[in-house]
């Protein structure tokens, strides 16, 4: 079981939540040994920590494929 | 001044060319006088003229005189010397089938595109949940624009504009090579422009757009003109969004509600580790033995108050600000950690393993077996000088 949960920080915002739910389903499930379950739990917070990371660490960029992005929107970038 | 105006006005009726002429519009300003006659505008784009048919020629007339009809007349320049106006003195008015063609070829046009299957509900992406790069094609001076990144907000995203002319005779092509310069850009393409009238909007008819729409690489929402308003874009699209702001609520996720259930999933996770961990307690062999049993309940009463405490707050912390929240949860986390087994360690239990495998009864391991104890800090190498499977002290 812990084998399928890989360590891997490059995942994007959509499957760190699907790895973090399957996480939740696995860790809620009887069945686990003690060692399973630490590491389980360990992937999971790691999970928790690299969502939210990559919703408040990250910017808002507006770019403007040509031309002169409008001035009223400058300030916004 | 009359000597003035009779020179403009012979001038005018003079010219070939400004008498018995067909010009095409559309009406607008009608008004039937109380005399009979007829007032209008014949509008084209950004030209007008007023125009004037007497009630002699009015009567042939088979039709109402309605706003926004778009007519074919026939008459003369004049010059209206009372208020220095130039007119058209209406000799004959007929219904323009120029429009009635348009629309006949707009359906023509949905019928094809509805046969090569641009329109199939099967071919519709779904947008992304959490898009990090997003493109809008629209002008850069409009209202939709803003509307549009108002809605977005701070979300953070790398948002890409890719300027179009959206009406005119240039605008079709504009906006598909827009479309067509956000490819492999962007996850999403929102395509939009704010309300106007049927003319403004018939850009969005064209099949270059549908087209452009169709070959995208990702999903496009169309977002043109007002609720009422539907192109052809809008069938192609992948998903329509009744006005730009709806379309930016359409592509954006909830950042809030997404906060809440990753506090929610923690929250779930530390239960059930904390539930197992209780249901395999009598399994496990602990070597506290300085510790009594009330001492014991004590802790893991201790524990479950603990849990009880962090649920309360993780849960008051909903109402407050996002920002608020975050650095809460990152104390919070801090704290849950704490409750991990490992931390129990530095509580004074130990973990005793043989050959890699944990120890959960006496049973597992022969006496003069070698078994390792893992405490908070370092391992000691054991060897079972006796055991007693009968053992049950602390519970």
């Amino acid at each position: 079981m812990a084998d399928t949960i890989s360590v891997d920080d490059d995942l994007d915002l959509e499957s760190a939540l699907g790895e973090l739910e399957r996480v939740v389903q696995v860790l809620e499930s009887d069945g686990l040994s003690i060692e399973d379950s630490l590491k389980i739990f360990e992937r999971g917070i790691s999970l928790v920590r690299l969502c939210n990371a990559s919703l408040e660490k990250a910017e808002q960029k507006i770019d403007i494929l040509t031309g002169d992005l409008p001035e009223d929107l400058c300030d916004r970038r | 001044m009359s000597e003035l105006n009779a020179r403009i006005k012979r001038r005018l009726s003079s010219d070939a060319r400004l008498n018995n002429l067909w010009v095409r519009g559309e009406l607008s300003n009608v008004v039937n006088h109380r005399s009979g006659h007829r007032y209008f505008t014949l509008k084209d784009g950004d030209h007008q003229i007023s125009c004037v048919l007497f009630r002699n020629q009015g009567r042939r007339l088979d039709f109402e005189l309605k706003n926004g009809l778009n007519v074919l007349i026939f008459g003369d320049v004049d010059f209206y010397m009372l208020r220095g106006q130039v007119q058209i003195l209406v000799k004959v008015v007929e219904k323009d089938s120029g429009l009635g063609n348009r629309y006949q070829e707009l359906e023509a046009l949905k019928r094809k595109l509805a046969l090569a299957g641009l329109f199939d509900l099967e071919r519709k992406r779904p947008l992304p949940n959490y898009p990090k790069t997003i493109g809008i094609v629209t002008s850069p001076d409009g209202a939709a624009l803003r509307d549009v990144l108002r809605i977005l907000g701070e979300y953070p995203a790398r948002i890409i504009i890719s300027p179009a002319q959206v009406q005119g005779e240039d605008a079709p092509l504009s906006i598909a090579s827009a479309i067509k310069n956000l490819q492999e850009k962007v996850e999403v393409i929102i395509v939009c422009r704010g309300g106007g009238s049927a003319e403004d909007l018939w850009s969005f008819n064209s099949e270059i757009v549908a087209r452009a729409i169709f070959q995208s690489l990702c999903p496009v929402v169309s977002a043109v003109g007002h609720e009422t308003d539907v192109t052809i874009a809008d069938f192609v699209a992948d998903a329509r969004a009744p006005t730009p702001s709806a379309a930016a609520e359409l592509i954006m996720p909830d950042v809030i509600q997404l906060k809440k259930s990753l506090r929610d999933m923690e929250m779930r996770m530390i239960r059930s580790l904390v539930s197992s961990l209780e249901r395999r307690r009598s399994k496990f062999t602990y070597l506290g033995r300085g510790l009594s049993s009330r001492v014991m309940r004590d802790k893991v009463g201790k524990k479950r108050y603990r849990l009880e405490q962090l649920s309360k707050r993780l849960l008051s912390l909903e109402i407050r600000r996002v920002d608020v929240l975050n650095k809460r949860l990152n104390l919070a986390q801090g704290q849950l950690s704490s409750l991990s087994p490992l931390a129990t360690l530095s509580r004074g239990y130990s973990i005793a393993r043989a050959d890699g495998n944990v120890i959960r009864r006496a049973d597992d391991v022969d006496r003069g077996a070698f078994i390792e104890l893992i405490l908070s800090e370092g391992l000691l190498k054991c060897k079972v000088i006796d055991k007693d499977i009968t053992f049950d002290e602390l519970w």
